[in-house]
């Protein structure tokens, strides 16, 4: 696969994820996306400051879609306090959710 | 490729020295409540994916691959990433009861992510071609509070 390609396809999966974060907005606070050498991590912080457990289901069907559908190599997604949020991501992180359209 | 027996029986013993100590970990202890029971886990899954031939797995990253791929793993899948976002965190956070109160790690992590797992790895393990028995256990008994 090309790099534009790899470009592109990371596009349309961020405005997936972009999407599945508005649609669960009354729940999530967050959503970053880190690019690492290995795999692409979309972190979600909810607004709740415990753990959502209906959300991380909700994330393990993101993840196949990801996997199977995204064209961008290993992905997978992680909830994260948002009270700790620098703990668990990296300060390049990018902010895709919510994006200045959303806030 | 063979089937490794003994691997498979490695993985199970493991799997119950780990369950066994759950439930000698005093219950305000939750953040290592649910990084034991990750590691419970992960050796029942390992012992599958072992009795299934699966590829070589030398990371999470492989498990979560292969885990996600097959439609069979499906709900193990969801169970386990669960547990695995919940280990990283109770491993890694200053105040790991403020996400995961311990009063709820006995229904939420135990009877709602280990127990379920468990419960796919033994039917799968089952219907495996030689069939494995995973070893009856007793339910694992959180102390109290």
């Amino acid at each position: 696969m090309t790099a534009t390609r790899w470009k592109q396809n990371l596009q349309l999966m961020v405005d997936e994820v972009r999407q599945w974060c508005q649609q669960r907005s009354d729940k999530l606070a967050l959503g970053l996306l880190e690019l690492r050498s290995d795999k692409v991590v979309f972190f979600f912080s909810p607004r709740a400051e415990q753990f959502d457990f209906e959300l991380a289901r909700e994330q393990r069907a993101l993840e196949v879609e990801l996997n199977t559908r995204g064209g961008i190599g290993y992905a997978e997604t992680r909830q994260v306090p948002l009270w700790e949020i620098d703990r668990f991501v990296s300060p390049e992180a990018l902010r895709i959710w919510p994006s200045d359209e959303h806030r | 490729m063979p089937i490794d027996a003994k691997r498979i029986e490695e993985h199970l013993v493991q799997w119950r020295h780990n369950r066994k100590f759950i439930s000698q970990i005093p219950r305000h202890y939750a953040d290592w409540i649910v990084t034991v029971g990750f590691y419970t886990a992960l050796h029942a899954v390992e012992a599958l994916l072992t009795a299934d031939g699966a590829r070589p797995r030398s990371s999470h990253k492989d498990r979560h691959t292969i885990l996600q791929a097959e439609r069979r793993y499906q709900k193990i899948h969801e169970d386990y990433c669960t547990l695995y976002d919940l280990a990283l965190v109770a491993r890694y956070s200053a105040s790991p009861a403020k996400w995961l109160p311990p009063a709820e790690i006995d229904e939420k992590v135990i009877r709602g992510t280990v127990y379920p797992i468990e419960a796919s790895v033994r039917r799968l393990l089952a219907g495996c071609k030689p069939p494995v028995a995973m070893p009856d256990v007793e339910p694992i008994s959180l102390r109290p509070l």
